[in-house]
């Protein structure tokens, strides 16, 4: 049996971008007009980090290192294809017939989701595993 | 290092992908929004560009080969249509009848001559010299073979009886183009006494089945009256919608002589019928409404079992069809300034102003009124048992108002109907799932109708206790079969229309959701949804009143869905009050008390004698709107931008239409730039049965004409009429030589009946049939269908509208406008807006409460023009308020325009008041081309528009102009997307093209994608030689 290692730099912040994205999640569920399919597309970004982490600590696959490619991926489409069903909420909050509260949920998860990108980009530099 | 490396390119090909995605995701974003961006940016997506293309310029294309084709697809569903929309109503085994075995007598005189469609706009008129049959119930029936008792058809037939006491050609209401000052005193039935029955006739009925025939006949510019009497001295009647003494001897006589009795109620009007459905020797009641040129063929498929009923009633059938407090303030009232007051006259003959109409009622109309009450009844609260509105003079109860009501009908087999689960979506949509089964004998299909009743709390907004929210309606399902019903709604119709309401950007007005339970129900019509929304309300069914026999109360088909907050923003956009001045109390404090279920005692007290104020004799003396001085705005008039209205279509490879430029284009300016004044002009004042052709844009002669049936005979005697020989390349042309040329075209039933259906899909294949013949007969606009309310059953164009129902009515629009528009047809509901009374129809002030105006009225154009599947809009000729419907900028501007986002055109009414029908007023109010001649206004107080004076005025009035070319516009780009454009081929050609924004979009997009490929493959490369280091 292969003892755990302890997490790296790239594991913590792996782990990091999959908490934002939890935390964008459940923001994401109360926003007025949410489509199923977004999360369903951040949720395997999410799992994939997890899983990544999990696996990361007895073993050094190679392969563990497109994980964060994935997810990267992922995230940009969860984050862009997330605006498609808010930009009437979005025009209606600017004009002033909705109050940012209304939107509050899916701005969350914007926000959220696009920095768990950013992290992501800086694993996919950095490497998981040697 | 090398590890470095490898790191380094596979995170340069996660940005690269990364950026990839979203950029493919600013491209459809974008794309999803080009219209807008475009706006922003002036960019546009079409280029016009020169072509040698050999297009025939045939955009529509027919699905037939042949007019004959037409013809018979044209029947064929009329007769579906009507099989369909009979409701049957009562059976008790007596129906279907035994074809092979059972002989029929015709009781009734009425049965030789019943009413097929309403008198002028839905007339029924067929080219009877080459063979065309308006089907009789007696044609009908001997075409399918039924063994009719001779004997009694003769003696209907025969001078002594026909010509003493029949209702020749199917009508005896007669319309009144004059003004009226006072209600129609008579309605002659048209059913002969009892003493004309020979006993030889008697004895020919018996061992028959009775088929009796109940008719009420409809036309426009009249109405009904409770008032009325008899206009034939051997009968009467206590109202003329009650069973008339005739008749009822008349059913006595078929009782003795017959085995069964089988009543078909041939009206549009809703009828007494309690004494029928309570006497046990009747044994079926059908309702056949009006059924048109080809719908009896229908009703005889019912009667023989050959089709299984499964319409639902369009309006409700009370018990007293005067009962409601919408007949509180019917019939003629007068200004005290009218021209009839003497000394006291200031209202003047032209300005056709002197009569009024107070709809008192609010919401309350229609199943709205009797179904709401009941709920207070059942729920003891809000006064409802008081003895105003009641019938009996006791304390009201609905037990002793209803008959029948609103979507109520039977079927020959039995359904069960199970609502499994409601989903709503603020702002997107809302589905309902209901599953319906066969548990009957024979086969058969379902309508399933979904209501709704919202939360009310007393003193807040008025709401009807249950309304109707959309429906749907089961293939033909075969005895034990279940199938799954998807209900797709929009849930803006579960919202009120609150006046007093602000919103968050401080304008007055808003639809609001009130937050609470929302209860949705399923069930055999209103009475029975909402039978459903009290047992779940309740938790008990023991109070509840069940009207017909074969009702199913159960909670089990109600459903709560709960808004945790109320919502007053989402269907608002753009939404401000825009009827306050159809409300009289705005103008004359408490002149009227309205209907309000905080307390049904009120609103019973009819308003008499208003003398207008000033401010409203600025609309009563049509000077709403006067032509002034002004340079606001610069249009430019013939300009030579080389572009003709052809260019503007796109089409695919096989030359179809998909489409026009977009309406916010700015080329479409660049067009109506080459308009001369002189054009605009002579097309907005002539506009109307044909359009006047813009030569200098290449824009057709364009024709419309009624009705909501089809094309009327009395205005397009055949196919013919319209072609010229110059269009004879045309597929569709038609000569006079054509065996069938002449045959007239309106052939469906009247919107009654087609409501009754409760089926979208077959709705829409008569659009389609419309648009066909408008292919075959080049006449690319229809006005119809009608999309008003029935208010009360006593108005007398009943026949053109489809229900008592708004959301019936819009859906019914939304279908039968899709399906024309597929052909290019401009559908073009009519009359826009609040045509409630047809007696003194011209000039009448209707007023109203913002809500009723908005929910009960306006609703039902709401679908088709919000979805534009309607292109055009005729307007009413009364006012709105006090101010002409053609001219109301609250109407036609905010609301159609501003809330609804409507592109289409707008029309008056054939100009019957050139006055107050006036062109000024129309323009500047928001309105279109005056349905007029070139010398229609000529004798007016304002004027021609082409004359010398007022071409002057024109030419100073900036803004006249500018609505001018608004107008202009909404007719160019909607007669774009007809079939008045076949035969017309371009010689340039527009063409879709990517803007600078698309095409930088699409860029970044490629080079990352080119870019990831790249990295990707360094990135593999590197892997391998890791790899083959480590070996």
């Amino acid at each position: 049996m292969k003892e755990t290692k302890k997490l790296s730099t790239s594991s913590w912040l792996t782990l990091a971008a999959a908490v934002l994205g939890i935390i964008g999640l459940v923001a994401y569920s109360t926003s007025e007009v949410a489509v199923k399919q977004i999360g369903i597309i951040a949720a395997i970004a999410i799992v994939l980090n997890i899983i990544t982490i999990v696996v990361s600590m007895k073993y050094s696959f190679g392969i563990l290192n497109l994980s964060s490619t994935v997810s990267a991926i992922l995230f940009s489409a969860a984050f862009v294809y997330g605006f498609a069903s808010q930009l009437d909420p979005l025009g209606w909050a600017v004009s002033g017939l909705y109050t940012w509260g209304q939107v509050a949920g899916f701005l969350v998860f914007a926000v959220l989701t696009f920095a768990a990108l950013i992290l992501e980009f800086v694993v996919s530099f950095k490497g998981l595993v040697k | 290092m090398k590890h470095l490396k490898k790191q380094a390119m596979q995170g340069l090909a996660t940005v690269s992908a990364s950026v990839l995605v979203l950029s493919m995701g600013v491209e459809t974003l974008a794309n999803s929004r080009a219209q807008f961006i475009n706006g922003r940016l002036g960019t546009t997506n079409y280029q016009v560009i020169q072509t040698d293309s050999e297009s025939d310029g045939i955009y529509y294309k027919s699905e037939f080969n042949s007019l004959e084709e037409v013809l018979n697809a044209k029947k064929e569903l009329a007769t579906q249509l009507s099989a369909e929309g009979s409701v049957l109503l009562k059976n008790d085994g007596a129906l279907p009848v035994k074809k092979d075995s059972e002989n029929i007598t015709l009781w009734g005189l009425n049965s030789i001559n019943p009413t097929l469609g309403g008198m002028i706009g839905s007339s029924v008129a067929v080219d009877d010299e080459n063979g065309q049959i308006a089907y009789s119930l007696q044609q009908a029936l001997e075409e399918k073979k039924f063994t009719l008792n001779q004997t009694m058809l003769d003696l209907y037939s025969s001078e002594e009886v026909n010509d003493t006491y029949g209702r020749k050609g199917g009508h005896s209401s007669m319309p009144s183009f004059g003004m009226t000052y006072e209600n129609t005193p008579m309605y002659k039935v048209g059913e002969a006494p009892a003493s004309v029955y020979t006993d030889e006739a008697l004895k020919s009925a018996d061992d028959t089945a009775a088929v009796v025939v109940l008719s009420r006949d409809s036309s426009e510019a009249t109405d009904y009256n409770p008032n009325m009497v008899s206009g034939d001295e051997s009968d009467s009647f206590e109202r003329p919608l009650a069973l008339s003494d005739n008749e009822k001897a008349m059913i006595e006589l078929a009782k003795a002589h017959s085995t069964k009795v089988i009543v078909l109620i041939n009206s549009d009007n809703p009828m007494e019928l309690g004494d029928l459905e309570n006497d046990a020797e009747i044994d079926a009641i059908l309702w056949v409404g009006e059924p048109g040129m080809n719908g009896f063929l229908g009703v005889a498929d019912v009667l023989c079992g050959d089709a299984n009923p499964s319409g639902h009633l369009s309006d409700t059938y009370p018990a007293n069809t005067a009962s409601s407090p919408s007949m509180v303030n019917w019939g003629v009232y007068l200004y005290t300034n009218s021209t009839q007051a003497g000394k006291d006259a200031v209202l003047t003959e032209a300005n056709k102003a002197d009569w009024y109409l107070v709809e008192s009622e609010g919401i309350y109309s229609g199943y709205k009124y009797y179904e709401t009450r009941y709920e207070d009844q059942i729920l003891g609260q809000g006064n409802a048992d008081t003895k105003e509105g009641s019938s009996t003079g006791d304390g009201w109860d609905y037990a002793n108002e209803m008959v029948y009501p609103f979507g109520y009908g039977l079927s020959y087999t039995t359904f069960e109907q199970k609502l499994k689960s409601v989903d709503v979506a603020i702002g997107g949509e809302g589905t309902a799932v209901v599953d319906v089964t066969n548990i009957g004998d024979v086969a058969g299909s379902s309508a399933v109708e979904l209501y709704v009743q919202a939360p009310y709390t007393e003193g807040g907004i008025e709401k009807a206790a249950v309304q109707l929210l959309d429906f749907g309606k089961t293939k033909v399902l075969e005895p034990g079969e279940t199938e799954t019903v998807t209900i797709t709604f929009d849930p803006q119709y579960m919202a009120s229309y609150d006046e007093d309401a602000v919103k968050e950007n401080g304008t007055q007005g808003a639809w609001v959701l009130d937050a609470g339970d929302y209860y949705f129900a399923v069930g055999n019509g209103a009475h029975e949804a909402l039978n459903n929304i009290l047992a779940k309300k309740t938790g008990s069914t023991d109070n509840l009143i069940a009207i017909n026999e074969d009702e199913n109360i159960t909670a089990d088909n109600a459903i709560v869905w709960n808004l945790g907050e109320k919502n007053q923003e989402t269907y608002s956009v753009g939404v401000e009050n825009a009827l306050q001045d159809a409300d009289i109390n705005n103008f004359i404090e408490n002149t009227v008390e309205y209907t309000t279920r905080s307390d049904w005692s009120k609103g019973w007290t009819p308003v008499e004698a208003i003398t207008p104020t000033e401010e409203m004799m600025v609309g009563l003396t049509n000077n709403t709107y006067s032509l002034t001085e002004n340079s606001d705005y610069n249009e430019v008039w013939g300009a030579d931008n080389g572009l003709q209205l052809a260019d503007f279509i796109l089409t695919d490879e096989n030359g179809n239409t998909t489409g026009v430029l977009e309406y916010d284009d700015p080329q479409w300016n660049q067009l109506l730039d080459q308009v001369t004044l002189d054009e605009a002009i002579n097309f907005v004042e002539a506009g109307g049965d044909d359009f006047e052709n813009i030569d200098s844009i290449g824009y057709p002669r364009t024709y419309a004409n009624d009705g909501p049936i089809g094309f009327v005979r009395d205005q397009v005697p055949g196919y013919f009429v319209k072609w010229n020989k110059t269009n004879s390349d045309e597929p569709t042309y038609v000569a006079e030589e054509d065996e069938y040329s002449g045959y007239g075209m309106a052939g469906m039933p009247t919107e009654p009946v087609v409501a009754a259906t409760f089926n979208k899909e077959l709705v829409q294949r008569e659009g389609e049939i419309f648009g066909e013949d408008s292919l075959w007969s080049n006449i690319a606009s229809v006005f119809g269908p009608g999309l008003n309310n029935h208010r009360t059953p006593y108005c007398g164009r009943n026949h053109e509208y489809y229900s008592e129902d708004s959301m019936l009515t819009n859906l019914m629009g939304v279908a039968v406008c899709t399906g024309g528009t597929s052909k290019g047809l401009m559908m073009s509901p009519k009359h826009f807006a609040f045509n409630n009374m047809e007696l003194n129809r011209s000039g009448l002030s209707t007023f109203m409460t913002e809500q009723a105006g908005r929910e009960m009225e306006l609703r039902g154009f709401q679908g088709a023009m919000q979805k534009n599947v309607a292109k055009g809009i005729m307007t009413a000729f009364n006012r709105v308020g006090t101010v002409f419907a053609g001219a109301d900028e609250g109407v036609q501007t905010q609301i159609a325009r501003n809330e609804w986002g409507y592109t289409g055109w707008i029309v008056t009414d054939m100009i019957n008041g050139a006055d107050y029908m006036n062109w000024k007023d129309s323009l500047l109010g928001g309105g279109g081309t005056m349905l007029s001649n070139p010398t229609t206004y000529e004798d007016t107080e304002w004027g021609a528009m082409t004359s010398d004076k007022n071409m002057k005025k024109i030419k100073a009035d900036s803004l006249f102009q500018h609505k001018m070319k608004e107008i202009l516009k909404t007719y160019v780009y909607t007669t774009a997307q007809s079939n008045a454009m076949n035969g017309i081929s371009a010689g340039t050609q527009i063409v879709y093209v990517n803007t600078w924004w698309q095409n930088l979009i699409a860029g970044i997009k490629y080079a990352f994608g080119a870019l990831t490929v790249i990295l990707v493959v360094l990135y593999l490369v590197s892997l391998k030689k890791n790899g083959k280091e480590k070996e």
